[in-house]
C-alpha cells in the first residue's frame, strides 16, 4: 500500500511539474534554444540566481530600423507662381479708407421707473381681508 | 508512524512545487535573455535589407518580436513588483531590488511569454536562418 501511494504521489508530482513548466517560462527556453550561440551569449550577461530590475531592463531590445508601416505617399503640390508684385500693385490701387463720420448716438429709450411702494395703509384702503393695501403712485 | 512516509512525500511535493514556482523569475529572465539573443541575431542578419526596405515581411516580423520581447519584460517587472518601464530615477532607486512575487500578475507574464514564444517559433519557421549567416556572435 505504501509503495502504491508513493507511486501515485510521484506521478502526481511529475504531472504538476509538467503543468508548471508548460505555463510558459520553461517551454520558451526549450523552444528558442535552437539559436544556441546567440542565446548563450545573451545568457552570460544575466547569469546568477538573483533577478533584478537592472537585469530586466538590460534585456530590452530596440528596433534598429523604422517600423515597416507603409506611409501615405506625399501629395503632389503644383509650383506656386510668384504673385507678390501683383498683390502689392493691387493693394496700391485700393484707396485708403476714409474716416467715417461719427454716427449720432441713438436716443436712449425712456426708462420707465418701476412703481414705488410709498406707503402701506391699513385703514380704509384695506383690502378687507386683513391684508394691508399697497398704494402705488 | 505509518503515515510518516506519506507525510514526507507530501512535504517533498510541496517543496518541489514551491521551488519550481520560486524559479519563475529566473526562468523568465533566462528565456528573455535567450529571446534577446535570437532577436539581435536576426536584426544583425537582416540589417542591410531592412534598412533599405523596412516594409518587407521579415523586417516587420522582427520588429514585432522586439515589441513582444519588451511587453514580456513589462510582464516580468509587473510580476516582480517593480515599476514597468521605469524612469531613470526609478531604475536607480530599485535597480538591485530583488523580485517580490506578485501572484496575480503571473497570468500576464505567462501570456506575454507565450505570445513571444509563438512569435519566435513563427519567425523561425517562416524565415529560417541560413547556414553561415548568423549574427555577429
Amino acid at each position: 500500500l505504501i509503495i502504491s501511494i508513493l507511486l501515485y504521489l510521484t506521478q502526481l508530482a511529475l504531472g504538476i511539474v509538467g503543468q508548471i513548466k508548460s505555463l510558459g517560462a520553461g517551454s520558451l527556453t526549450a523552444e528558442i534554444i535552437q539559436d544556441v550561440e546567440a542565446g548563450i551569449a545573451a545568457l552570460t550577461k544575466v547569469k546568477g540566481s538573483l533577478v533584478t530590475l537592472q537585469q530586466a531592463e538590460s534585456l530590452r531590445t530596440a528596433e534598429t530600423w523604422p517600423d515597416g508601416l507603409v506611409a501615405d505617399p506625399p501629395i503632389p503640390v503644383a509650383p506656386i507662381a510668384d504673385t507678390s508684385h501683383a498683390i502689392e500693385a493691387a493693394f496700391d490701387k485700393i484707396a485708403p479708407p476714409t474716416e467715417a463720420a461719427p454716427t449720432p448716438a441713438a436716443p436712449k429709450p425712456a426708462v420707465v421707473a418701476p412703481p414705488n411702494v410709498t406707503d402701506i395703509q391699513d385703514d380704509e384702503n384695506s383690502t378687507g381681508n386683513g391684508n394691508p393695501a399697497v398704494v402705488v403712485e | 508512524m505509518r503515515f510518516v512516509p506519506k507525510l514526507c512525500m507530501v512535504l517533498l511535493n510541496v517543496i518541489a512545487i514551491l521551488t519550481l514556482t520560486c524559479n519563475i523569475p529566473a526562468d523568465t529572465r533566462n528565456s528573455l535573455a535567450t529571446a534577446q539573443g535570437v532577436i539581435q541575431s536576426a536584426q544583425s542578419q537582416h540589417q542591410a535589407e531592412c534598412s533599405a526596405n523596412p516594409s518587407m515581411a521579415v523586417c516587420t516580423k522582427i520588429n514585432e518580436l522586439v515589441r513582444l520581447q519588451n511587453v514580456a519584460i513589462d510582464g516580468l517587472e509587473t510580476y516582480c513588483g517593480w515599476p514597468a518601464r521605469p524612469t531613470a530615477a526609478q531604475l536607480a532607486a530599485a535597480s538591485q531590488t530583488p523580485c517580490t512575487k506578485n501572484a496575480p500578475a503571473l497570468t500576464i507574464l505567462t501570456t506575454a511569454l507565450q505570445n513571444l514564444n509563438t512569435a519566435i517559433a513563427d519567425y523561425k519557421g517562416s524565415f529560417p536562418t541560413k547556414p553561415g549567416t548568423g549574427g555577429p556572435i
